[in-house]
């Protein structure tokens, strides 16, 4: 990706410092150009991600990091949420898409009580475009997103 | 810690929780308890207006679908009403509208 504009956060794998991260990124969004409709999404994705990332991947706890990366393009937002989990998955957005079904998540006999899931698969639903890989060498999960801007010709950033 | 603020008034015999606030990892066990508290209270049959509510994700939708169950288990039930464009989405999304009695506004279940 070039001339992207790029932030960074590294932060304690701590729930209470995802809400900061969450709406600085939501007035983000809306500076460059995202509708309130759209800034909301991208806050929501990056929820998701960080949630997923403390929970399933930072075994340390508050001892991990978790990184979040964002660049910003004429054409989209994408961010990059690492964690230093176990860093062997990797999934596409149709791959979540297959192992995640609204039908499972609302069987009131079978998962209702689960609680685990949802999180990726409404990330699959909101984000342009959706991938979970390693990091590195296998040294923690990488979790990408995208949200496509609507008119890209009339954003200057 | 996203600030969540638990109101809870009884009208027409009915018990309401307002929720403003956000609801994230950092504070959904808050919304367990609060609920928890309810149910132990004898109060199975309640609504939850979300009119306040600026951020759900999908831990604090799952823990509402959790409760649901409980509460539905015991004979009562929980509505919600006032979701917005953005609360409702996710509900939809999440299979929330097939589950909860979803209404635009409290009027709409208590009357005015």
């Amino acid at each position: 990706m070039s001339q992207a504009d790029y932030f960074q956060f590294i932060f304690p794998a701590r729930y209470i410092y995802i809400r900061p991260i969450r709406l600085f990124i939501s007035e983000l969004s809306k500076s460059v150009g995202f509708d309130k409709a759209d800034a909301h999404v991208i806050e929501t994705l990056l929820d998701e991600a960080c949630t997923n990332a403390i929970e399933h991947g930072s075994p340390k706890y508050s001892d991990n990091k978790i990184t979040v990366n964002i660049f910003i393009d004429y054409e989209k937002l994408m961010v990059e949420v690492i964690d230093e989990g176990r860093g062997d998955l990797h999934l596409t957005k149709d791959e979540i898409l297959k192992n995640y079904s609204i039908t499972s998540l609302v069987d009131i006999n079978k998962t209702i009580l689960e609680k685990r899931g949802r999180g990726l698969y409404l990330m699959s639903q909101l984000a342009d475009h959706l991938e979970i890989k390693p990091y590195l060498n296998n040294q923690g999960t990488t979790v990408v997103f995208y949200k496509y801007r609507k008119n890209v010709e009339k954003v200057a950033i | 810690m996203a600030d969540l603020i638990f109101d809870i008034e009884e009208r027409k015999g009915l018990t309401i929780l307002n929720i403003k606030g956000d609801i994230d990892a950092s504070n959904v066990t808050q919304l367990g308890k609060t609920l928890d508290e309810l149910k132990d209270s004898g109060k199975i049959n309640l609504i939850i207006n979300l009119k306040d509510l600026g951020h759900i994700n999908s831990r604090g939708f799952g823990i509402l679908v959790h409760r649901y169950q409980v509460f539905s288990g015991m004979g009562g039930s929980i509505k919600i009403c006032s979701l917005s464009e953005h609360n409702m989405m996710i509900f939809n999304i999440l299979g929330g509208t097939q589950i909860f009695n979803i209404y635009n506004s409290i009027e709409d279940i208590i009357g005015k």
